[in-house]
Formats: structure tokens, C-alpha cells, sequence
């Protein structure tokens, strides 16, 4: 996996369609996602956005195989994740997908260091025959190996963060899913843990999904993903955001859209010179107007 | 693995302690079964005096069979000769010796024994050694003066009397090895009177004689071999086999009488005894532990729960990831068997110590092993079923430190609140027994525990809410943190079990102890009792009222005679004043009606002089009889003997009427006292007589007796055939009005009561009517007696018996029955008192025999198996208190990181480390004592629920009642020792954990 010497491996595509998850929480259901439909293609890194509570981390979680969708359908690599049972996503995990829970020591045996913990790691894996990369390489791919022999109560945080990096690295796998990775370190600590991920990324060409509230971090994403109310509220890249048709048709407005276009507003959509125009229904007093206003979808963002 | 121990080492070291204390407790019933059955063993060969402790291989010699010594070793059994000494043969032959020339032969025994020579010391002369030679005693040399040199005739008595002549070559000392002698006395007979058939002759000391004497003669001799047990080889296992051995081939003559059958009856009730007890005790510890190790286990695994978070996020199947914890649990399970051993061990020698006797030995069998293994497995299995909640749980589910599932123990409440109600009702209705029954008490412990333990963390939060803003911060925090740490909940259930644990067995020991001091106090009946020689019960009351003050007050004389009928009652005689003061009241019983033993306040009349005399007036009520006869008056005297004699003394003519002047030999010149007056026909009874004696004087030498008081007379009860000598005041004197069938009507004088009071116990006698009966008197006779109360039990006699006024039964003086004693009662029992009062007794004749405590039977009853079964108790008790404490250790050493994580925190925003102290050790002390408050219920409800099944004495006693009440001292006692011991740890744990609150640990995450 050294980036010099190791052939580039090829990331692990996911997808996902109409996903849905409810939790159920003192008697009442809560939808954490409702309906997303997101495509993240092989060796791509995408950035979840999004407010706390959007339903980020459930993506993630669901994704990496920690729990099950309520209803839709989740695919990584060629493994749609509703047909495996536990002891294929116990599989999926050692070899396919590596996760970095959030909280950097949460990641790692606190009584190892950062080598032993990548070669724990790795347990899995070699138990079923696969081949895994040695531990010194996955540090190095991190920039740890002059300090995999700490424990981790001895690391900086920022290491601390690079070895949880590493752990899920250990069992190369083609998916990397990591929940706020550079949360809770310095500026310098957040660019090295940043750097380590984008060279991941550019040399081995494992798929990176991360969650981050990080601005810096998400501009230096090359795809963002804002999850809004269970939703896909929006994509960006490059620096611009644009919004994401749903497989239902629906399209989520911009926040800022929605000061204009308030929810239970009716608004008319007309092509106009090639274009589509989005504008507020005018009334029953305009040309074309209906009798009474058309009924629409309850919730924000809803056209 | 082994870097996770050693991260955890503190907690690893509590599994490994806990884990080798379910092994201690499974291995210590084993090794206690075993060393409490050889402390029966032991303390039952302690008791054995060196003869006792003997077998006796003996046969008698016939002519046709002149068997040796070691003719009969020959027979006794091989395979039981590891167990015995070297066996010292003898013959015995009985003989005749005259001691004087021209007096009457004396018994005398010939006797030889092996080596004889090297255990005699001779005062003059030489040791015998060959045929015909015999040695004397020094006091029959003194007394019949004999010397070596001379010989002496004895008479073979298996060979029609023939005369054998033995020299005499020594003169011997008084023996003084008596483990050499084993019981046969060789002295103390020259000079005593002994009787021999119609006539008495002097004793005579054994003559000791070499073996070659009885070489081809002596056929009525007796020989016999003695192999002294050796107690220090013998245990219960080889007791067994020993038993088994000893036993004589088919066909011999000779006769094996040994203890050793009813040391292995001792032993195997003994051993049934301890295989109730011991369970009980040990099984309520296990128990206890074993739930200790398992809610310890728990709160290992639970914090183990993130590690098996990673290890399925990195790929380990649910089953792998709690192999893994598994092994790293059974690392110091499997370590804690050797531990434990060591602690059974270690138990067993400390127990060995302090209860049993000296020389009990440790015997390591395969049941220790077994029984590790078994204490090992167990916490295994526990630490298996404690891991499965982490196959349930999801890898999100397991990220959290504590089990979402906060209800997930219901189940187990359920089933053993369900155990619980069980086994009350069960015992309750007595449809339960057995070990079922014994476990109620910590079943009901632990299931109130369990469901306290729950019930605390619900109520918690919201007693939190509730002081948050009204209370200091500190009782808010400690109310919080028992609703959010969930291990609290076994310090709630631990020390609930152990407190009850502690409360159950300290009540055991003291409700014990009270039942076998009640049972000696009843056997002895005072402090000490003295057992003296006295023949005469007056003597020693006259010997002690010599005694001076305050020495005289400190002791009481008491009489016990028993009739031969095994099945009749003792008496016991005492006075009642003394006795309320000196002795002891039975328990379990009303209290005994002393006041209706009084003793008549009319004094005894002593006679002494030569002759009674006085005048009579006799009127007839029967007009002319056909056949007139004589109508006989006279009075009865009291010996002090005891013994009844009539002085005839007038004769008037039954016909009309007659003055008479009076006089006869008084005939007592050891004085006697006056006990009655009578009247009868001269001949023909069953012709009746019916008239009135008027009794003008009554004197001695002259000397008129006070006696002619009506007041001081009353009818003989025992007077049959309607005879009646009824009194009443005459103007001329004591009119005595008699109906009688010509046979003797009686008036008794009143010193002695009528029929004497007595307090009964048990059944009543058979000749018992409306009361009434005649009891076993001091003097061996009958007495009239009435029945003042009944009761189930009174000392010494225990529920066979009677009591009766001493003072009154001396008046009918008279000397014991063979079955008789004179006691002297005190409850002095510092040597000194004794001492002085013993040699006040020997000053007068009187030797006291025996000397009996109420100490040693007391520690006659420690010394059992039920004694030492609930002395283990003790040991139980202290246990299971440092259990306790141990659990507040470990629950602290387990969850440490978080508290002082979150106290660092909370002093981060402004709590002061004294407020975090206030509120950890409010947290810790509060649970405990809610805890322990719970336990002192349980332990009162386990009391009355499990006491009455718990062998108070070996052999079941039907008196006194026991007497189960709780002792409400010593439970409150034991709770708030435990409370203390608990409470201390509980605040050595708050600072703790305190200290450890740096800011430092705001960087942990586990």
C-alpha cells in the first residue's frame, strides 16, 4: 500500500436507493432518514454535511453495516447490505469497508499501541485467508511509522487520530467511512488527518466517505453531500452546491430558496427559453389560475 | 490478552480473588467435612481415659488350655495392629493367702505381667523371675509383715484348692505408670475389710509373680492381652477400616472389647450431622460469593463492551468477540483455583487452630480436587452466561458503556423473588426441607437485593430531579449517579446478602450458644457442683453450715437419689432459698413455684436421754366389746439413720376407760427425734376400735416435751384400712380420737409436712392419684408426697424427676441409696472457693469425688459437631462482611475511570472537591446502609424461617425447650458491624476516587 510501491487498488462504489431508517425511541418512531438516494462511485471522496441530527452519522453507520436499513436498499461494491447476513458484513468489515468511529481514542484498545492495534485489527481478516498488508505499511501510509510503537495514551491527539486512521486502513480495505475524523484537534493536527485521508484517496484510490461540520474540511473535498431531514439536501463540488433530484422527483430548495417559497406556498414551475423557472403561484386572480390552489407535499423543501 | 490484564491488573486481580474464593468456599466443605469429622474423632479419643482407650483380648484358662500372653496375641487381628501400641499380656489367677497364721484366707490375685520387672520398683529384695516367686506390696509387707524370704501358701482354686507355696523375693512400691498398668489396681486393697461369703477378712495387695508361676497350672486363671489405641495414628478413614478389621477369627475363645465401635457410631452421626450443617454454612456463602462473582464478572464484561465494539467494527464475528473476552476473563478464573486451594487451606488450619482439637490432621483427597475444579468451573460459567448479553447487543449498542437494555435482569428478579416465595411458604407450611429450606434465607436475600438493588436506580433519577435545586449539590449528584451506574445495583444486592448473611449467623451462634448454656445450666443446676462421698445428706448440710462467712452463703447442699427402676424419677433435694439465690433456673419453662416447697416452720423434737415417759387418759367410743382386748400406745422415733423404730410404751383395756402413768426405754443413744404417735389393738385387727387417748404429759427423763399442741400433729397419710388417729385440744392435754380397725392408727408430728411438696417433672409417677404419690426419699424409702407443679424440666434430673425441700428430707434423715450423692452447690467457680470448700469437707470426712462445671459441659456441647458446625458461623460471618467490602472495592476498581472522568468534569465548572467527596461518599454509605438495613430483614425473616432446622446439639435434647428467639442485640449488632466495615470501605473508596478526579482524565474515552 506504500504509495511508491504498492499497485493502486480500486475503491469500493456505494449507493443507495429510497433508504429509510426509524429509530424507535422511548415508544415513538423517528425517521433519521427518509428516503435517500445517493451514487458514490468508485475511489470518489465525499463529504456528508449537514446539521446535527440530519441523519449523517445513520448514513454512515448503515453504509459500514452497523444497522440495518428500515426499508430501501444499500449497495457497496457488488454486496447489496440487506442480503448479507452478520457474518457477511462481519466479512464485508474485515476486508471491504474500514470505519473511524468519532472520538479518535474510541477507535483504538487503549492498552496497545498503534502497531498492535492495527495488527488487531487485521485479526479478522487473516482468520478468513485474506491477505492484508503489513502493519508498518498502513502506518506509513498514515505517516505514524516512527511512532507505532507508543501507546496510544502517549500519542497527541493528532496521532491518535492517524491511528484510527490507520485501524481502518488495516485490512485495505475498498470503503473507508469515517464520522468527523479532524473533530476535536488543532488546525494542524485537523490538515495532517486531512492529508493522510486525500493521499489515501489520490494514491491507493480507496472510496472515502467522511461526515464532517468542518468548512475547510469540506472545501477541500472534491464532492460534498448535505444531508437535510432524512434527505440528500444538496451536492457540491468545486466550490458550488447544487441541489439533487430524488428518484420521486422531489428536489430539496435551498435554504435560503425557502425565505421565498415557504412551506404549503404553491409555486409554478414553467420552462421559459429552455429554462425552468421556479416562481410563486400568483393566485386565482392570474390568467391560467386555477379555481383553488393545487394541493402540495407537506415538509420543507418539498416543490 | 495478557496487555488487557495488565491494564485492568486491579480488576484482574479482584476476578482472580473472587474466583479463588468460590473455590475456597466449594473446597472448605470437603476439607471442613473432613476436619470436623476428625475433631469429633479426636475430641471423643480426648475423653477416653488410658483405660478406656484399650483393646482387651481376653480368655479364661481352662485345664485342658493353659494359654499364655502370647498364646492369645496370636489371635488378635494383624490388620488392626497399625492402629494399637505393643500389647501388654497378664494372667490374673484369684487366690487365697492367709495373713497371719490361723486367720482366715483373704482373696488375693496372682498376677504377672509382660516385663514386668522393668516397670516395678522394689523397696526390698528383688524383682520375681522365676516360677513360684512372688513380690508383695510395701503395705502388705507393713501390715501383715511380710519379708522376702518367707513364703506363702496359696490355694490353687482350678486345682480343688491345692497348695502352692510362693516365695517371697521382693517387696514392690505402690505402681506408679499407669500407662504401664492400664487400669488394673494392684493396690489399695491390704488392710480394707472385704467380705468373703458369710464372713469379712482383710484385703490383700496383688501378688506379682513371674510368668513361669502359671506354666502348667492356674487353670482358673484369666490372661489377657492389652493394646493401647494409638490415638495419634488413628483419622476418621482409617477409623472406618479399623473397625472393619478388628474382629476375631471364627471359632476362638477368647473376647475383643475395644472403643473403637462406638467411636465409629460417634463419628458417623457426627458426620451426618456436619453434612447438614455444613452445607448450610458453606452453601449460603457460596452463594453468596458466587453471586458476588458473577455480578463482578458482569461489570467486567460491561466494561468491556467498547473493545467488542471494535472488534466486530474491525471484522471478529459477535461469537469470536466474546471468546476473546471470555479468555481474558478465564485467565484469572483458571489462576484463582490454586488460590483458592490455598485460601481452603489456609481456612481449614485457621479453623483446625481455634476450634477442634490438638492433632487433627489435614487430609488432601480427590474430593479438594474435585470440588476446585467444581468452585473454578462455576466462575467460568458464570463469566460464560455474563458475556452472552454481548452477543444480543448491536456494535452501536455495544459502543455505549452501559447495556441500553437497563431491564435485561428481570428474569433472573423474577425467578428468584418466585425461589424466594417458595421457600417461605414452603417452610412456613413445613412442606419444605432440606437443603432447599437452608438456601431460603439467601435466596430471599438475594432476591430482595436484586430487586432493591433495581428499584433504587428507577427511584434515583427522580430523587435527583426532586434535591437538585432544594438540596446541597452533593445529595442531587449521589442520587444521579446511582440512576446512571448501573453497577451500583450489586453493591445493593451484595451487601444485602452478606449483611443478612452476617445478621442470620451471628443470631445462629448467640441463639446456639444461649440453647447450650440453658442445657448445661439444667444438667449441672449451679456454677459448680461438688460430688461428694457423704452417705448422710445431714452431715454435709451440718458440714457446710460451718463454714464461714461469706463462704457459707456462696454454697447449698443438694440430694439425688435414684431408684433402682431406671424408669421411676430422681429426686433432687435443695433448698429452695439457697437455690433461688445459687443456682440455676431452668429455662424454657415456667419459673419453678419454690415457695410451695417450703418447709414446715415447726422445729424437729430431738430425743435424747434414756426414758420416755407421761400419762394417758383412754375412753372408749365402743361401749363393752364382746372380746375385750389391749389398746397399745406408744411413739415413733426418727433415727439419723432415717430409720423408723416404735417405743411401746403404755397398754390400757379397750373396755370403758383407764388413767395410766407411763414410762419405757427411749433406746436411741445416738439421740433420735420424735416423729409419731400411735395406737393399736393387741390382737384380733380387723375388730375395730374407735375412743380417745387424752395425752396429759409427754417427757424425756423427766423433762415434759412441748409437743401436745394440736397444731403440731396430723394424720399418717399412708395409714390404710380406715385407720384415723385425728388430734384436737383437750383441757387435759392432746386429745387423739382414733378409728381404726385394730391396726395402727398414726399421728405424724409436723416437722415433717403431711405429704411433701414436690415440683414434678415429666411424666407422672405410676402411683400417682389426685396428685398424690409416694416419692424415692433420700434415705431410699418411700415418702408420701403432692404434686405443688407440674414443669417441663428442673436440673439435674432433667424431665425425670422431682423436686422436694432438702431440709425436710433430711428429717427423714436415713443414709443415700446406692443410686444416691450429696452434692454442695455454688456459683463460686474460682479455684479458691473450691478449693476451701473441698478441703472444709475433707476436714470432716466428707471427700469430695467429682468436681462438675457448667463451663465443662458447656464446652463438652462446643466440642461436637453442631458446636463447631455453628462455630463456623462466626467465620461465615466475618466472611461475608469482607466480601462486602471487597464488592464496594471492586465495583470502585471497575468503574473508576468514568467516575472520576465525570467528577473531573464536574469540577471543571465549579464543584469543590469537598462537595465531590460529599457526594461519592453519600452515594457509596448511602446504598450500603439502605443495603444492610434490608439485610437486618432478611436475616430476622431467615431466623425464624431457617433456625428451627439448624441441630442445636448432636443428640437431639428434649429439655430445656430451645429457645429460638431472635436476639435482636446481636443482629442490630451484626448489621451495624457490617455497616461499619461496609461504610469505611464505601468512604476509603469515595476519597479514592476523588483524588483520582485530575483533569487529566477529561482526555480518557474508555
Amino acid at each position: 500500500m506504500n504509495p511508491g510501491s504498492q499497485p493502486r487498488r480500486t475503491g469500493l462504489p456505494v449507493r443507495t436507493e429510497g433508504l429509510v431508517h426509524i429509530y424507535r425511541s422511548e415508544g415513538q418512531d423517528v425517521a433519521a432518514l427518509a428516503g435517500v438516494d445517493l451514487v458514490v462511485t468508485a475511489g470518489e471522496l465525499v463529504a456528508l454535511l449537514g446539521p446535527s441530527g440530519a441523519g449523517k452519522s445513520t448514513l454512515l453507520g448503515l453504509f459500514g453495516g452497523l444497522m440495518r436499513p428500515s426499508a430501501g436498499r444499500i449497495f457497496v461494491g457488488n454486496h447489496n447490505l440487506a442480503d448479507l447476513d452478520d457474518g457477511a458484513l462481519d466479512a464485508l468489515r474485515s476486508t471491504e469497508v474500514g470505519f473511524v468511529l468519532q472520538g479518535a481514542a474510541r477507535n483504538l484498545l487503549p492498552y496497545l499501541s498503534a502497531r498492535q492495534n492495527v495488527e488487531f485489527a487485521q485479526g479478522a481478516a487473516l482468520r478468513q485467508g485474506r491477505e492484508v498488508p503489513p502493519a508498518d505499511e498502513v502506518l506509513a501510509l498514515v505517516g505514524l511509522q516512527a511512532d507505532g510503537d507508543d501507546l496510544v495514551g502517549t500519542m497527541t491527539p493528532g496521532d491518535i487520530q492517524l491511528a484510527a486512521l490507520a485501524v481502518a486502513l488495516a485490512g485495505a480495505p475498498g470503503l473507508i467511512l469515517a464520522d468527523e475524523p479532524t473533530s476535536q484537534l488543532d488546525d494542524r493536527a485537523r490538515d495532517g488527518v486531512l492529508d493522510a485521508l486525500l493521499r489515501l484517496h489520490e494514491t491507493v484510490g480507496t472510496t472515502v466517505i467522511l461526515v464532517t461540520h468542518d468548512p475547510h474540511v469540506a472545501a477541500r473535498v472534491p464532492r460534498t453531500v448535505t444531508i437535510r431531514d432524512g434527505r440528500v439536501g444538496a451536492e457540491g463540488g468545486g466550490g458550488g452546491e447544487y441541489a439533487v433530484v430524488a428518484a420521486d422527483g422531489s428536489v430539496p430548495l435551498p435554504l435560503e430558496a425557502l425565505e421565498v417559497f415557504a412551506p404549503g406556498a404553491p409555486v409554478r414551475i414553467r420552462e421559459d427559453d429552455g429554462r425552468w423557472v421556479i416562481e410563486p403561484w400568483p393566485g386565482p386572480t392570474g390568467p391560467s389560475a386555477p379555481a383553488t390552489p393545487p394541493t402540495v407535499g407537506q415538509g420543507r423543501g418539498q416543490s | 490478552m495478557w496487555a488487557a490484564l495488565a491494564y485492568r491488573r486491579w480488576q484482574t486481580v479482584f476476578v482472580l480473588l473472587l474466583s479463588a474464593s468460590v473455590t475456597a468456599c466449594v473446597v472448605l466443605a470437603p476439607l471442613l467435612t473432613n476436619s470436623l469429622g476428625e475433631g469429633i474423632l479426636k475430641s471423643r479419643l480426648e475423653r477416653l481415659d488410658s483405660v478406656e482407650a484399650l483393646a482387651t483380648l481376653r480368655v479364661g484358662r481352662t485345664p485342658g488350655h493353659l494359654l499364655t500372653g502370647a498364646d492369645l496375641a496370636a489371635e488378635f487381628p494383624q490388620a488392626a495392629t497399625p492402629w494399637f501400641g505393643e500389647g501388654i499380656g497378664g494372667i490374673v489367677a484369684p487366690t487365697q493367702v492367709a495373713t497371719r497364721p490361723g486367720a482366715l484366707p483373704s482373696p488375693v490375685s496372682l498376677r504377672s505381667r509382660d516385663r514386668l520387672c522393668d516397670h516395678v520398683r522394689m523397696r526390698v529384695g528383688r524383682c520375681p523371675h522365676a516360677a513360684g516367686e512372688v513380690a508383695v506390696s510395701a503395705a502388705d509387707a507393713r501390715n501383715w509383715g511380710w519379708a522376702p524370704g518367707q513364703d506363702l501358701i496359696a490355694a490353687d482354686l482350678g486345682n480343688q484348692n491345692r497348695p502352692v507355696s510362693l516365695a517371697i523375693v521382693g517387696v514392690y512400691d505402690e505402681p506408679a505408670e499407669p500407662a504401664y498398668w492400664l487400669g488394673a489396681v494392684v493396690t489399695g486393697k491390704s488392710g480394707l475389710s472385704v467380705p468373703l461369703g458369710t464372713e469379712t477378712v482383710a484385703g490383700v495387695d496383688d501378688l506379682l509373680t513371674a510368668p513361669q508361676t502359671f506354666e502348667g497350672a492356674w487353670s482358673q486363671a484369666d490372661v489377657s492381652v492389652q493394646y493401647p489405641l494409638a490415638r495419634d495414628r488413628l483419622t476418621v478413614e482409617s477409623l472406618a477400616r479399623l473397625d472393619t478389621a478388628l474382629v476375631l477369627a471364627p471359632g476362638t475363645l477368647a473376647t475383643l472389647i475395644s472403643p473403637v465401635p462406638n467411636l465409629q457410631q460417634a463419628v458417623t452421626s457426627g458426620q451426618h450431622l456436619l453434612r447438614l450443617v455444613i452445607p448450610l454454612l458453606l452453601a449460603q456463602l457460596a452463594m453468596l460469593v458466587a453471586a458476588v462473582a458473577f455480578l463482578t464478572v458482569k461489570v467486567a464484561v460491561g466494561q468491556r463492551r467498547p473493545e467488542v465494539a471494535l472488534a466486530r467494527l474491525r471484522g471478529y464475528s459477535s461469537a469470536a468477540s466474546r471468546r476473546r473476552i471470555v479468555t481474558e476473563l478465564a485467565v484469572p478464573v483458571v489462576l484463582g483455583l490454586p488460590v483458592g486451594v490455598a485460601i481452603a487451606l489456609a481456612g481449614d488450619a485457621v479453623i483446625r487452630a481455634l476450634l477442634l482439637p490438638s492433632g487433627v490432621s489435614l487430609e488432601v483427597g480427590w474430593p479438594l480436587w474435585a470440588a476446585a475444579i467444581l468452585g473454578t468451573a462455576v466462575t467460568l460459567a458464570a463469566s460464560v452466561v455474563a458475556s452472552r448479553e454481548l452477543s444480543a447487543d448491536s456494535i452501536l449498542d455495544l459502543l455505549r458503556r452501559s447495556a441500553p437494555h437497563a431491564e435485561r435482569g428481570w428474569l433472573a428478579r423474577g425467578v428468584f423473588v418466585v425461589l424466594a416465595v417458595v421457600g417461605v411458604v414452603g417452610i412456613a407450611t413445613r412442606s419444605l426441607t432440606g437443603p432447599l429450606a437452608l438456601a431460603t434465607p439467601m435466596v430471599l436475600a438475594l432476591a430482595v437485593g436484586l430487586t432493591a438493588g433495581a428499584g433504587l436506580v428507577r427511584i434515583a433519577g427522580r430523587m435527583g430531579a426532586r434535591t437538585l435545586t432544594r438540596r446541597p449539590p452533593a445529595v442531587a449528584l449521589a442520587w444521579f449517579s446511582v440512576a446512571r451506574r448501573p453497577e451500583l445495583r450489586s453493591i445493593v444486592t451484595i451487601v444485602t446478602m452478606a449483611s443478612a448473611l452476617t445478621v442470620f449467623a451471628v443470631n445462629a451462634v448467640v441463639v446456639a450458644d444461649r440453647n447450650r448454656a440453658n442445657r448445661a445450666e439444667l444438667e449441672v443446676g449451679a456454677a459448680v457442683a461438688l460430688v461428694t462421698d457423704a452417705t448422710r445428706p445431714a452431715d454435709v448440710a451440718q458440714a457446710l453450715s460451718g463454714l464461714p462467712a461469706p463462704l457459707r452463703d456462696q454454697v447449698m447442699p443438694v440430694g439425688l437419689a435414684t431408684p433402682r427402676d431406671a424408669s421411676a424419677g430422681t429426686t433432687l433435694a435443695l433448698r429452695p432459698g439457697d437455690y433461688r439465690r445459687l443456682g440455676f433456673q431452668p429455662a424454657g419453662g415456667p419459673p419453678l413455684d419454690l415457695a410451695a416447697l417450703a418447709d414446715p416452720e415447726i422445729p424437729s423434737v430431738k430425743l435424747t436421754g434414756q426414758q420416755l415417759s407421761g400419762r394417758l387418759r383412754w375412753v372408749s367410743a365402743a361401749g363393752s366389746p364382746s372380746q375385750p382386748a389391749e389398746v397399745r400406745f406408744g411413739v415413733t422415733v426418727r433415727l439419723r439413720s432415717g430409720e423408723i423404730l416404735d417405743r411401746d410404751l403404755a397398754s390400757v383395756s379397750e373396755a370403758g376407760s383407764d388413767m395410766q402413768d407411763f414410762a419405757g426405754p427411749l433406746l436411741c443413744p445416738q439421740g433420735c427425734e420424735l416423729h409419731g404417735l400411735w395406737l393399736r389393738r393387741s390382737r384380733s385387727v380387723g375388730a375395730p376400735v374407735e375412743g380417745v387417748v387424752t395425752l396429759a404429759t409427754l417427757a424425756v427423763d423427766g423433762i415434759p416435751l412441748p409437743v401436745l399442741d394440736p397444731v403440731l400433729w396430723h394424720p399418717d397419710p399412708t395409714s390404710g384400712g380406715g385407720r384415723m388417729l385425728s388430734v384436737e385440744r383437750s383441757s387435759e392435754g392432746l386429745a387423739l380420737n382414733v378409728v381404726s380397725d385394730g391396726g395402727t392408727a398414726t399421728a405424724l408430728y409436723g416437722d415433717v409436712p403431711e405429704r411433701v411438696p414436690a415440683i414434678l417433672a415429666g411424666r407422672a409417677p405410676s402411683d400417682e392419684h389426685d396428685g398424690q404419690f409416694s416419692l424415692f426419699g433420700l434415705s431410699g424409702r418411700p415418702v408420701p408426697a403432692r404434686i405443688a407443679q407440674r414443669v417441663p424440666a428442673l436440673p439435674v434430673v432433667l424431665d425425670r424427676g422431682v423436686l422436694v425441700n432438702f431440709d425436710t428430707m433430711a428429717r427423714l434423715g436415713g443414709e443415700l441409696p446406692a443410686d444416691g450423692t450429696v452434692q454442695v452447690w455454688t456459683d463460686q467457680a474460682d479455684p479458691s472457693t473450691l478449693s476451701a470448700v473441698t478441703e472444709h469437707l475433707q476436714a470432716r470426712g466428707i471427700r469430695v469425688r467429682t468436681v462438675e462445671r457448667v463451663s465443662e459441659h458447656l464446652h463438652r456441647y462446643q466440642q461436637s459437631a453442631t458446636g463447631w458446625g455453628l462455630g463456623l458461623e462466626v467465620v461465615t460471618s466475618v466472611a461475608a462482611v469482607l466480601v462486602a467490602a471487597v464488592v464496594l472495592l471492586v465495583v470502585a476498581a471497575t468503574s473508576w475511570r468514568m467516575v472520576a472522568r465525570d467528577l473531573a468534569s464536574l469540577q471543571a465548572v465549579g464543584l469543590s472537591r469537598r462537595q465531590a467527596y460529599a457526594a461519592v461518599s453519600l452515594e457509596q454509605t448511602g446504598i450500603s446502609a439502605v443495603a444492610v438495613l434490608l439485610g437486618l430483614g432478611c436475616g430476622l425473616v431467615g431466623a425464624w424461617l431457617a433456625l428451627p432446622l439448624i441441630p442445636l446439639f448432636d443428640t437431639p435434647v428434649s429439655v430445656p425447650t430451645a429457645d429460638l428467639t431472635p436476639s435482636l442485640l446481636g443482629m442490630t449488632g451484626a448489621a451495624g458491624g457490617c455497616f461499619l466495615v461496609v461504610g469505611a470501605m464505601g468512604l476509603a473508596v469515595a476519597a479514592s476516587m476523588v483524588s483520582r478526579a485530575t483533569p487529566d482524565r477529561l482526555r480518557d474515552s474508555w
